[in-house]
Parts: structure tokens; sequence; C-alpha cells
């Protein structure tokens, strides 16, 4: 009996972290996994900062939400970095992904404003002259174009294996079409809510509230992209999903 | 050691170490990218260092893992050159620090 009972009580530990288990690995939806994830963290943040309320958290320019998005993104334009150097035979694809990553981060950083000092987002300024055409030349050459470029050779890239996936059912083209969704529902809540909700009828505190909910859902949108990445780059640097 | 191949882990560490690290910095101020005439690329080389190091990081620990001698040989590598990239973007930041003229 009591060889019976030694191992049974060694297992204890190994069942409470078994029973973690997923919920630190992927397992779970990573959509699901990535807002679980960003709702402790930001618990975790509440409780441990002296900062007074929700909205120095979520909306302040450059509070803890806004720098842990923009080390999200920054953290992964490295890794795939990174995956580029190892995984030489998909190279082209790391590299792409990570001027994404990159162009992200640096947008989450408001690269846009110190850089140059008008918002690229808008479209008005590309022929302002208020602007050195030189200034906007060089963002339209070093920005823009690289971007559209990039972004055409990964979806030719990517075009037969989408074929692939959407008859197979592969889960890659899900978290794709999730991440894209996210994407526009975060930039339709940045760009149309300050014009649209005033419209609406809707408050003060309402607006308030929506920044926060942009603000927390772009930060979601930054973990799951890792989240996504994650077992692609674990193959990619050590081999191994 | 599941628990080290998890993004969790990497993720939740890299999170606090902006939350908790990234304002005990020497040169950190709120309003960075804005008060400095490079602040913007002293900002960007914090992020990118903090990237590597999380990079460097993960190599050293996961060369002690389960893994065949030529991806451990590989990953320890890579984790030493990310590690010692942060370095240097750190202490570039500084020279950018140096360089940087107040604005206002």
């Amino acid at each position: 009996m009591s060889d019976i009972r030694i191992p049974v009580e060694s297992k204890r530990p190994t069942r409470l972290i078994n029973l973690l288990r997923p919920y630190l690995s992927l397992s779970w939806n990573p959509l699901f996994s990535a807002l679980s994830f960003c709702a402790i963290i930001l618990v975790f943040i509440r409780m441990g900062t002296s900062l007074p309320g929700w909205s120095e958290i979520l909306i302040s320019e450059n509070g803890p939400v806004e720098r842990m998005s923009a080390a999200m993104w920054f953290m992964g334009f490295v890794w795939c970095l990174a995956a580029a150097c190892v995984q030489r035979m998909k190279a082209v694809e790391w590299l792409s992904v990570a001027m994404f990553l990159l162009l992200f981060g640096l947008r989450e950083l408001d690269a846009h404003r110190w850089a140059t000092e008008w918002n690229l987002d808008k479209l008005a300024n590309y022929w302002n002259p208020r602007f050195p055409l030189s200034e906007r030349l060089l963002v339209l050459g070093l920005m823009v174009l690289p971007c559209m470029v990039v972004g055409v050779m990964l979806v030719l890239r990517f075009w037969k294996a989408m074929g692939h996936a959407w008859r197979v059912g592969e889960s890659w083209l899900s978290h794709l079409v999730l991440g894209v969704a996210l994407l526009v529902l975060c930039l339709t809540l940045d760009k149309i809510g300050p014009y649209g909700l005033p419209l609406l009828g809707v408050g003060e505190s309402g607006q308030i509230f929506l920044m926060g909910v942009e603000e927390f859902l772009e930060f979601v949108l930054a973990v799951f992209t890792m989240a996504v990445l994650w077992p692609y780059l674990q193959e990619a640097l050590n081999g191994c999903e | 050691m599941w628990i080290l191949q998890s993004w969790v882990v990497w993720i939740f560490v890299v999170a606090m170490g902006v939350v908790w690290g990234l304002p005990h910095l020497p040169h950190y101020h709120r309003d960075l990218p804005y008060i400095y005439d490079l602040g913007g690329t002293i900002f960007v080389m914090w992020y990118m260092g903090l990237g590597f190091l999380s990079l460097g990081l993960y190599g050293l620990v996961t060369s002690f893992v389960h893994l065949g001698t030529f991806w451990r040989v590989r990953i320890f590598f890579l984790g030493w050159g990310s590690l010692l990239l942060a370095a240097i973007l750190w202490w570039l930041q500084d020279v950018f620090m140096n360089l940087s003229i107040r604005l206002g």
C-alpha cells in the first residue's frame, strides 16, 4: 500500500501545474488566451502601481497599456528577425512580417508625430504645402511604398497556401481573419470614434470609455499576434513546435 | 520544461519589464520622444533593446532544455548574440542622449 501512496503524494504539485497547463500553452484559442492574459495583466497593473484610475492606465499617452502594446510589437519584430536569420528558407516571409510588426510598433509609439511633426494617417497632409516636399517624399519612399511592396509580395506568397488552408481548414487562416477583424475594429474606434460618437449623442465619459476599449484591444491584438506567431517562431528558433 | 516554451511566460516578462523596469531607467521621462530632438530614436532603441533582451534570455534558458546538440548550441549563441545586441542598443541610447538637445 505504501508503494502506491508515495507516488500519489509526490504527484500533487505536478497536478496543480498541469491544471494551469492549458492556460499557459496554446491549447486555447489564441484570441481568448490573449484576451484573458491582457485582462489579468491589467488587474496586476491596477493593483501594483500607484496610478490613480483606469483612464491613466488605459488611455494615458505613454501609459502602461500603450507601452506594453509597443513592447509586444518590437518584441515580435526582433524575434521575427532572429527567425529570418535561422530559417533561411522562409527568410522573405519572416522579414516581411518583421517589417509590419516594426511599423505597428512605430505607429504605437506615435513615431509619425515626433519624426515628421505631422500626422501620416491624414491623406490630405501628403499634398499640404505647409509640410516640406522632401519630407513627404521621404515618408512615401521609405514607409508607404515598401509597405505596399511587402504587402503585395506577402499576399502573392500566401495566396497558394491560403487556398490549401481554406480547403483543409488550417487554423492559421482563421487566426489571420480574426487578426484583421480586430485591427479593423481598432482602426474604426480610433478614427471614427472621436467624430462619430458626439454625433450619436455619446457623452464625454462614454467617449473616454471607448478610447480605453480601443487601447485595450490594441494591446490584445499585439499579444494575439505574438500568440499566433509563437509556434512558428519556436519551430524556427529551436527546431521544435 | 514546457513552461519555458510558452508565450505567456515571455510576454509576461516583457510586459512587467515595460511597466516596472522602463520608468526606472536613468534617462526615462514620460514625454521623452518630444522633449529631446533625438528622443524618438532613443525611445525606439529602448524598446528594441527590450526585444533583444527577451530573445537573449529565451535563448539562454532554452539551451538548457531538451533539445538536440545542434539546436542547443545554435540557440545558445543566438541568445548571447541577442544579449550583446541589447547591450549595444542600450549603450547607443546613452550616446544619443548625450548628443541630444533638450527642446523648449
